[in-house]
């Protein structure tokens, strides 16, 4: 920018006087002139003479500055996602659009003179690339568009200039993010004529039970195709589970919802796919299935809780049981004895009579756990009933005991059928029941019991409040295991648990585990409920707590080898060394498995959907040693259900940016302005032009004073 | 009278005191107005009430809107601002806990109205303006029977606090149907 220096005195005061006696001198030579224009011209010259004056005094000069603009990074982002292989109205696919305007000299030549272009592809994420490379590469087939965070990912340290999108819009990844320079988007020719039948979405429920109906639930969009003959499809391992036809009023903009259900008949991981009608001349068929894995969880478990008398045991494990959604309680609570005198005649007591007969003869098997706590069985009923109890158990029932003084050998449990399921052995002596206040400690077994898993360590079990009084008994069964024991010398089992026959047994050896589950300490409330959570989940033969664990990715890429662990544990949960598993399919065997007992196997996935991997020890698959999971091969890129153009999107982004948009076709009617408006000048030099000796302002000045002399006459002032 | 197995001693204690976690269930009378308890305190009730302890605050006055009451109500409102102290309905479990009851005993003669606060699925915290503790230790004027439905009403509190809803379970219903007739 041209502007003046000087190089004169530099007094303030002294330039202060010089203008002032300037400006008198004017006034006073001025107001003697009698015409208003004489007056003024006079006021002209004199300004004139007086500037020459200051000019040659000041050594005045013109300085003109020279710049020159500097080339700002501008980023030229191309969408690579496969959304951009799809056809235009014209034929030809979006990638060609922005290939041909990529090829147009005036387009890129314009942008390169004024500013450095950096290149970079756009699909699930930015990466720089060279301009030939680019142009170069094949069919764009990125997995989904992620814009925002990837024009977020430009270099921050770079003054961008702004960022030239060439894209369709069709984000698969909303993001909140604003870039941090102008975008001038520019979008492929909008398509009109649109073939294509997709499910959008398809979803399950998170829990499912077996013998209970199920819905899945699915989006269809349905684009240039006969919508009336569209059909929609729940199959499972080749077999049709449900089947609907879409009612032509189901159709809103394109699109319909349809919920397809089923009623599970089997416990475990359950592979479904859902299949909609192919019809001639789609965009693409990937689209027309997707694939949803549900694990079946077996039907709310049926617990009988039997309590000997009311008591803060009974009321807190109540209160847990109660509060589990996936528990049908029925409990029995004897409120009354026989020698208790209510005081009242019958009618106005709410008590009614212990159906036991019943519920341990017909419906005992209807139960997945019976829970006897503090209960003294000789009042009601005859030792016949135990017979039924044991029989349950070996043949796949649960059943825990827990203590009290009606509880064990005081109940008298010792010497009947009930007593061979226990995990321990009972004593019906004097000394049975201690009352000592004591602590208890994780025994060797519970450490590698998954029973306590998780928040319940060693050292939290050693801290937590001390129980008061348990029951001891005559030793624990061979083939059972203490997992909480007493933390003196006698370590006496206060929970141990055994597996009888296909069924599960535990006891708890004291009446005051309440004591854990109320407390002020939170840390104590959460091991009772864990203690509970794990007790109950493997008295009911949770999955989790299978002696065979098979542990695979739940998502692998197709023909892509990934590796598959199968874990195996005795009944006391110690690894099981030695043995060979088949894994199918394809089938192969693993094994032996080592001192960890574990075998690792590698697997490739021939073909896209939910496989099902079974793993299997063949010689004891009858003793539950065969286990399930389902891996996801593949899977439905979003690109394909985000198919048409998103200009509404682009318009947002510009206007967050302050840039503009506009099609591909009409690039050069697009304002490039917002990226031009960054653009800043570096100086390069400067050139003075010393106004005080040129001539030419000599003469100037000359003849000002020689007019000023000659006006001043004629008006008789000089 | 029942299968519980009752101690007959009592502790008396503070809020603060850390043995306030042995005993579950919380008995609190009065006949007048009290303060709030400090901030910690407060937490610590909310702490036992949250954690399944159960308070009965008896009210020997009697008397609707009294001191006691609503020194009760802040202390509520102060520990639960979100609930309110509301009139348990006639189904509600502490009516058939143990005996069939259609109302509240104690020795003042009013409604019989228990007033109740529930945490989840269970009543953490109950008032009653009728005195119950009076009734239970000295004979109502004019009344005999009076002082046995109070007890019969202790009786289906004390079931309450130690068997929640049990007896709402279905197995129940039926029974207690037909008696209701």
């Amino acid at each position: 920018m041209p502007m003046f220096s000087a190089a004169g005195p530099s007094s303030v005061l002294l330039w202060g006087v010089v203008i002032a006696v300037a400006l008198v001198s004017i006034f006073l030579t001025a107001s003697v002139i009698r015409g208003r224009g004489a007056r003024w011209i006079i006021v002209l010259l004199r300004s004139l003479l007086w500037f020459g004056a200051l000019a040659v005094l000041a050594r005045l000069s013109w300085v003109e500055t020279q710049r020159e603009a500097i080339r700002l990074p501008l980023a030229m982002v191309l969408d690579r996602s496969a959304s951009m292989a799809l056809p235009t109205e014209k034929g030809r696919s979006r990638w060609d659009e922005v290939k041909q305007v990529m090829a147009e000299p005036e387009f890129l030549q314009r942008l390169q003179k004024d500013f450095d272009l950096q290149f970079f592809s756009l699909a699930e994420k930015l990466t720089p690339v060279s301009r030939d490379s680019l142009l170069k590469s094949g069919i764009p087939a990125g997995e989904g568009t992620r814009i925002r965070e990837g024009l977020e990912g430009l270099d921050p340290a770079l003054p961008w200039a702004g960022i030239v999108l060439l894209s369709d819009g069709a984000e698969t990844t909303p993001s909140t993010g604003v870039p941090r320079a102008p975008v001038v988007a520019l979008y492929p020719t909008t398509h009109k004529a649109f073939v294509d039948a997709a499910i959008l979405r398809a979803e399950a429920p998170e829990i499912a039970y077996l013998r209970t109906p199920i819905s899945i639930d699915a989006e269809i969009e349905a684009k240039g195709v006969p919508r009336e003959h569209l059909s929609v499809r729940l199959e499972s391992r080749g077999r049709i589970l449900a089947q609907s036809e879409i009612p032509v009023s189901s159709w809103v903009d394109a699109r319909a919802k349809v919920h397809l259900s089923f009623v599970p008949e089997k416990v475990g991981p359950l592979p479904l796919s859902v299949e909609i009608t192919r019809f001639p001349g789609e965009v693409t068929y990937q689209n027309n299935r997707r694939w949803l894995g549900l694990d079946i969880l077996r039907d709310r478990v049926r617990v009988l809780f039997v309590a000997g008398r009311p008591s803060w045991d009974e009321r807190f494990l109540r209160g847990y049981l109660h509060e589990n959604p996936n528990i049908d309680l029925v409990s029995f609570f004897i409120l009354r004895s026989p020698s208790d005198d209510p005081e009242a005649p019958q009618e106005a007591l709410s008590l009614i009579p212990f159906p036991y007969d019943e519920l341990f003869t017909r419906e005992l098997k209807g139960f997945d756990l019976v829970i006897f706590q503090n209960f003294d069985y000789r009042t009601y009923f005859s030792p016949f009933y135990l017979q039924n109890l044991r029989s349950y158990v070996e043949n796949g029932g649960s059943f825990l005991a827990i203590g009290g003084d009606r509880a064990f050998g005081k109940g008298g449990y010792r010497g009947t059928p009930l007593e061979e399921i226990l995990p321990v052995r009972l004593r019906d002596d004097r000394d049975e029941i201690s009352v000592a206040v004591i602590r208890v400690r994780m025994a060797s077994g519970g450490a590698r019991h998954p029973i306590l898993s998780g928040d319940v360590s060693a050292s939290v079990i050693s801290s937590l409040p001390p129980i008061w009084g348990f029951h001891r008994t005559a030793g624990l069964e061979v083939d059972a295991v203490s997992l909480l024991e007493t933390g003196d010398r006698d370590a006496s089992p206060i929970v141990a648990v055994r597996n009888v026959g296909q069924g599960r047994s535990a006891a708890i050896l004291t009446d005051s585990l309440w004591r854990w589950a109320f407390s002020a300490d939170v840390a104590t409330t959460r091991v009772y409920r864990a203690l509970f959570d794990g007790l109950y989940r493997w008295m009911v033969d949770d999955p989790s707590f299978a002696h065979i664990q098979v542990k695979a990715p739940s998502k692998v890429s197709l023909k892509e080898p990934f590796s598959v662990q199968v874990v195996l544990t005795k009944s006391d949960y110690t690894p099981f060394p030695g043995v060979t598993a088949v894994l199918s399919p394809p089938e192969i065997r693993l094994g032996p498995t080592g001192v960890e007992g574990t075998a690792i196997g590698s697997v490739t996935a021939e073909a896209e959907g939910m496989l099902l991997l079974r793993a299997v020890v063949p010689k004891w698959e009858s003793q539950g040693y065969a286990a399930e999971t389902l891996v996801r091969v593949g899977e439905i890129s979003e690109e394909l259900l985000r198919r048409d153009l998103d200009v509404p999107f682009l318009e947002r982004l510009a206007s967050e940016t302050e840039g503009s948009v506009g099609p591909i076709s009409a690039w050069k009617d697009l304002s490039f302005s917002p990226i031009y408006r960054r653009v800043t000048y570096r100086t390069t030099g400067r050139a003075a032009h010393p106004l005080w000796d040129r001539s030419s302002l000599l003469i100037l000045l000359l003849v000002a004073a020689i007019i000023d002399f000659a006006l001043r006459r004629r008006q008789g002032a000089a | 009278m029942t299968n519980i197995e009752a101690s007959e001693s009592m502790a008396s204690l503070r809020l603060d005191d850390p043995r306030l976690f042995d005993y579950p269930f919380l008995y609190w009378p009065g006949d007048r107005a009290f303060p709030l308890p400090s901030s910690e305190d407060l937490e610590t009730l909310r702490r036992y009430l949250h954690s399944g302890g159960f308070v009965f605050f008896d009210d020997a006055l009697g008397v609707r809107s009294g001191p006691f009451e609503t020194s009760i109500r802040d202390l509520c409102r102060a520990l639960f601002p979100a609930r309110e102290l509301s009139p348990l309905p006639r189904n509600h479990s502490i009516y058939r806990s143990f005996f069939l009851l259609d109302r509240a005993w104690g020795r003042q003669k009013n409604e019989g109205i228990l007033w109740g606060l529930d945490l989840g699925k269970r009543t953490a915290a109950i008032y009653f303006a009728g005195d119950l503790a009076g009734a239970v230790r000295e004979e109502v004027e004019g009344e005999e029977s009076q002082r046995d439905l109070a007890i019969r009403f202790g009786v289906n509190l004390l079931m309450y606090a130690l068997t929640l809803d049990y007896k709402q379970d279905q197995i129940h219903l039926p029974f207690i149907l037909r008696r209701g007739r």
